[in-house]
């Protein structure tokens, strides 16, 4: 195999397994009848990232997106003192037995119009169910929370540490929020389905 | 009924074109890949290096492998191109009746919108 082969097959990877059966090898011929250039690695790149959006579902695309936002947050919170950071700490005390820690964005108006979305592009996409819509919603939060749980374990074992926060409450602290998760996410399921009548739109079923 | 009425009067051209606006390709509407490749379909099945090729001589555009296919993955869902059968590795494309009416309700919503720029372009 030569390098420009090894390279257009590379790049032809970054594609979805799926996208890749269907269009992967006209591609990879495509690619491989000019000189590959950094313009079309780059056009290639954005686009295979493009197609990912395209076919991964709903909750994976706006849980990683929330996910990236809580892990910077957190990093930040981690490394600087929280007068210095710029929103304060994402993880708050409750006055609550159960949960002691809540991420309080989590609780805002911004986060309930992100779950509300998750639930609606959920049914628009795949015409499910409103509770399932609302499972979406939770796989979301499971997924923005993962790296709030991630502290929490290395909390437990004192890998880090976050003053007055304790490990199990921070560890925990995402599945308090699979309730209120699946109450918005439903909505929006509905919501996404008044939609679809209303405006009488295809669904964007994909397998 | 002058032009802008009518484009108003077109619904469905109007959308076209706020939708080209929208989307802002690199060179106007008319370097929009999906309407380049339906343009290049209209005389003919071909695969994808040869439309590319082919939008290069009637556009000047160059169009990257990348944007190529994520163009044709739209048309083909949209049901606006058809995959035929292949011999080797590389598939052909047609253009369906539903493309074909599609790049034509492009193509006059184009042609109104060039029609007036053109005309108030004149001097006075």
């Amino acid at each position: 195999m030569t390098t420009p082969q090894r390279v257009a097959s590379l790049l032809v990877q970054l594609y979805p397994a799926a996208w890749r059966r269907e269009y992967g090898a006209e591609l990879e011929a495509v690619l491989l009848a000019r000189p590959l250039g950094i313009g079309t690695v780059n056009d290639v790149v954005w686009s295979a990232l493009g197609q990912h959006v395209r076919y991964a579902a709903p909750p994976v695309v706006l849980g990683t997106a929330a996910m990236a936002a809580v892990a910077a947050w957190l990093s930040v919170n981690l490394t600087m003192p929280e007068t210095m950071t710029p929103w304060g700490s994402l993880l708050r005390h409750t006055t609550m037995l159960r949960p002691s820690v809540i991420m309080w964005p989590f609780r805002s108006e911004a986060y309930v119009l992100l779950l509300l979305a998750c639930g609606a592009w959920t049914y628009i996409r795949t015409g499910t169910t409103a509770p399932r819509a609302g499972f979406a919603a939770m796989e979301m939060t499971g997924l923005a929370g993962l790296p709030v749980m991630f502290v929490g374990l290395l909390m437990a074992f004192d890998v880090v540490s976050l003053p007055t926060y304790s490990a199990l409450p921070v560890f925990s602290a995402s599945f308090y929020e699979f309730g209120s998760a699946w109450v918005w996410g439903a909505l929006g399921g509905l919501l996404g389905r008044g939609y679809v009548r209303r405006r009488g739109a295809r669904l964007e079923v994909r397998g | 009924m002058d032009t802008i009425t009518a484009i108003r009067g077109n619904r469905a051209g109007c959308c076209i074109v706020i939708r080209h606006m929208a989307r802002k390709p690199r060179g106007g509407p008319a370097s929009d890949p999906e309407l380049l490749i339906l343009t290049s379909l209209a005389s003919g099945p071909k695969h994808g290096y040869a439309i590319m090729t082919d939008v290069e001589e009637f556009a000047g555009v160059a169009l990257g492998a990348g944007t190529l296919y994520t163009a044709i993955t739209r048309l083909v869902e949209r049901k606006q191109i058809l995959p035929l059968s292949a011999d080797g590795r590389q598939r052909p494309y047609k253009l369906t009746a539903h493309g074909a009416a599609v790049l034509r309700e492009q193509l006059q919503a184009m042609r109104l919108m060039a029609t007036a720029g053109l005309a108030r372009l004149k001097p006075a």
